[in-house]
């Protein structure tokens, strides 16, 4: 039973070798961000404060493979594992797939104010809604979960404003900030987003990688393991075209990427973010004129100590983005996130609230109009080579009562590194809530043994 | 009904703490040390002014690894070197590696500038794009706030420089490999340059390991023969790696015969 399977989140060998940088000086693992790593997403793929535009070679010269520029833009991850899922004491899920997952990137500065990130992937038997409240298991080649365009718009607002503006006279050269607080962006990221990458918890970087659904005949047997905290929680619902979603997918601004656009600055401690998304795995097609706004704000603290952190609060307006039986309706999220790092210790938490609201009466049974989610992550480097993750995650689903049930779930994970970009790990989710027939409960335990590698 | 009342009050309550959150960051950055920062529109003086831009560029991005106070105990530091050498040094302990004084001497200005210009491989990014001006605000920054001294201005080590027979030949690096032994390098470096595989600890009791001389691209200090010679003349301060100034003065030749010997351990 071996199965390659997606862990999401990325580490860019490419990054590293542009810089010549280790891995470390901005994950904490990959894909785990540290705060350099933080800040030089923000700064739009760039060291904060350095405007580098493209490759330029630094006195790096004694490694053979940072000689070639395409190098520096270019990376390939693989993961796989070999999973059991049991009942009691018998494993009763099996599937052979390899490669479950493979990605590539590009990705990269192109001049000083644009970098560009693209990612195809290769994804086999993930799940996917289909109409009629039936599911699939599809392989996929693409453009993966993101590939957009960040362009920096300070430089460009300078010269609009340059001239008379009091506030941008006072930035020094534009890259440091007004007399008082530092500034920094606004960027603008357009293309297939992951704009929770800025969130206190962001849904693509963690250790304990998802676990995809399996599909009997069109029927979900289990829902994929995901941090349920950002899953779309209501039994029932469809996309705006129909399609069925899985209670357990990641979506709209947790989404591992879906098309958008997204604004962020800095200003001091203070990042905040806004933008638009299509709508509930509408992916790039245009089936929602309104949009779904959101507006994120966070606050970082620490930096100093071995300590940081941040809190981070979020709503989303979800705008005839989803459909209960076959009215369109509108979906509103919101909640916080919250990040500790102190020393080895990574803790990060996010608790998120969904409403669907103007529901009309006289739906086909009765529904709850709210869920809500709550997940917490901790890691801990116990020596150089071994990283010990435990996570949990609670569902309080939402939808049609007479589908739906509530899951808890806690995963314990030892992973071992032979090299930065290359690991191992063992991995066990055990089903709190006790095993049940709905197919959010159908398991016990879920043991896997994976494999990790960048290069 | 009930749900509604409940849907609303958390709509309000996640309004509340969201505009808390603005507002005390406001605030917050509003209130962050305005010393420097307003001293400058009144200070004549340009150092004030240089350290404050460099306070602000410290601030942005070098104050993820060396930390707010300079103590080296920035949040991602840590990661750096986990349970290992190098980690961003405290510049408050006044103990620095990359210098051309002498061994447990502080560092020049221009010393400081040469790091953030160059960066470090594998740990410290290079800042040359961030303009010559810039750098030495920071590095100004760095010496005012954090190390709270005053830096020397010149070193009484001689750099000798790489010409005439001082350059490179067979017959020096012959030389330079007879003085390998004789100072003592192999105890640390090997025989054949690539390491004992003995563990060392650095000032903080970190464990080190002595560089791989035939890879050049694990040197910190550079590459070049200058730098090659520099760090052979200062040491590596807080690392077992001592400085050779005492036993190159007034023949500074052996100290490039071991730099060929170095260069030719590498090929080059
Ligand atoms: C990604 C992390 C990182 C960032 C960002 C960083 N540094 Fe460093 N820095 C380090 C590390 C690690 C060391 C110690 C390296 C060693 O001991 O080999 C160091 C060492 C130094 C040293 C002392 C070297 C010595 O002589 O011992 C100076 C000076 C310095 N950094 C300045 C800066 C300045 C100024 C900035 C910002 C413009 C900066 N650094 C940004 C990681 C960083
Ligand atoms: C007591 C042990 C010791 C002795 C003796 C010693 N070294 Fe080192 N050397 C080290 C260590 C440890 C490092 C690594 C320092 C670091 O990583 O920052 C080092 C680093 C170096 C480097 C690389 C510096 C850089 O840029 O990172 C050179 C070159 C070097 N040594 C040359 C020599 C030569 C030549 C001698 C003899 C004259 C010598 N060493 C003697 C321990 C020693």
């Amino acid at each position: 039973m071996i199965s390659l399977f997606p862990s999401s989140g990325f580490a860019i060998p490419a990054f590293a070798r542009k810089y010549d940088l280790s891995c470390t000086s901005c994950h904490t693992k990959p894909p785990r961000l540290n705060a350099f790593g933080e800040a030089f997403h923000m700064a739009g793929f760039q060291i904060p404060m350095v405007r580098e535009g493209e490759t330029k070679k630094k006195r790096n010269i004694g490694r053979v493979w940072s000689e070639t520029d395409f190098l520096n833009i270019f990376s390939f991850r693989a993961n796989g594992n070999l999973v059991e899922s049991f009942q009691g004491s018998n494993p009763d899920e099996t599937n052979l797939t390899f490669p479950r997952d493979l990605e590539i990137y590009l990705a990269g500065t192109y001049t000083d104010e644009i970098s560009y990130f693209i990612e195809l992937d290769h994804e086999a038997g993930a799940v996917q809604g289909i109409p009629g409240g039936f599911f699939e298991e599809k392989s996929e080649f693409g453009i993966g979960k993101e590939f957009f365009l960040m362009v920096d718009l300070q430089p460009g607002l300078r010269t609009l404003f340059g001239a008379s503006g009091e506030t941008m006279t006072e930035m020094t050269h534009g890259k440091s900030g007004t007399g008082h607080v530092m500034f920094m962006g606004p960027m603008v990221m357009i293309g297939k987003i992951d704009p929770s990458t800025n969130f206190s918890y962001p849904t693509n970087r963690q250790f304990i990688p998802n676990v995809p659904g399996r599909v009997d005949s069109g029927i979900v047997e289990r829902f994929g393991l995901t941090p349920y905290a950002f899953a779309s929680k209501f039994f029932g619902v469809k996309t705006a075209e129909g399609d069925s979603v899985e209670v357990t997918r990641e979506v709209f601004y947790n989404t591992p990427g879906d098309f958008g656009i997204d604004l962020h600055a800095m200003m001091g401690n203070l990042l905040v973010q806004a933008g638009a998304m299509q709508g509930l795995q509408s992916g790039s097609r245009d089936v929602n004129p309104k949009k779904d706004p959101y507006l994120m704000a966070r606050l970082n603290f620490g930096q100093q100590s071995y300590t940081s952190g941040s809190l981070s609060g979020l709503i989303y307006w979800g705008n005839d983005t989803a459909m209960v039986d076959k009215n369109l309706v509108n979906w509103l999220r919101y909640g916080f996130s919250g990040n500790l790092k102190y020393k080895y210790l990574d803790l990060y938490s996010a608790v998120i609230w969904d409403v669907i609201r103007n529901l009309p009466a006289g739906i086909s049974s009765p529904f709850d109009r709210t869920a809500n989610g709550f997940t917490l992550e901790g890691d801990y480097l116990a020596t150089d080579r071994l990283l010990l993750s435990i996570r949990y995650d609670q569902l309080n689903a939402g939808g049609f009562i007479s589908e739906k049930a509530d899951g808890k779930v806690i995963a314990a994970q030892a992973r071992f590194y032979m090299r930065d970009n290359f690991s191992f790990y063992l991995r066990d989710s055990y089903n709190l809530e006790g095993v049940g027939t709905n197919a959010l409960q159908n398991f016990r335990n879920f043991v896997a043994l994976g494999i990790d590698f960048d290069l | 009904m009930r749900f509604k009342i409940l849907e609303t009050s958390l709509r309000w309550a996640s309004i509340l703490i969201f505009s808390l959150l603005f507002f005390s960051s406001v605030m917050a950055s509003g209130q962050q040390d305005p010393g420097p920062m307003h001293d400058m529109r009144n200070m004549e003086e340009p150092v004030a002014a240089d350290v404050a831009t460099g306070r602000m560029i410290y601030r942005m991005t070098c104050i993820h690894c060396h930390g707010l106070k300079g103590r080296g105990d920035g949040a991602a530091a840590i990661f750096i070197g986990p349970y290992s050498h190098p980690r961003p040094n405290d510049f408050t302990a006044g103990i620095f590696k990359f210098r051309s004084t002498e061994s447990g001497q502080l560092p020049m200005v221009k010393d400081l500038m040469r790091t953030i210009r160059e960066g470090i491989p594998g740990v410290m990014p290079s800042f040359r794009n961030l303009g010559e001006k810039e750098i030495r605000q920071v590095a100004l920054y760095i010496s005012t706030e954090f190390i709270r001294q005053e830096l020397p201005t010149k070193t009484t080590i001689e750099y000798v420089e790489h010409v005439g027979p001082y350059t490179y030949s067979v017959e020096s690096a012959r030389r330079g490999k007879e003085l390998y032994t004789k100072l003592g390098c192999a105890a640390c470096h090997g025989l054949d340059g690539r390491g004992t595989g003995i563990t060392l600890q650095d000032v903080r009791g970190l464990h080190i390991m002595p560089v791989d001389l035939t890879r050049q691209e694990t040197f910190g200090n550079g590459i070049s023969h200058e730098d090659i010679y520099r760090t052979i003349m200062t040491g590596l301060d807080g690392t077992p790696m001592p400085g050779f100034s005492d036993q190159f003065k007034g023949h500074e030749e052996n100290a490039w015969n071991l730099v060929h010997y170095i260069l030719s351990l590498q090929g080059r």
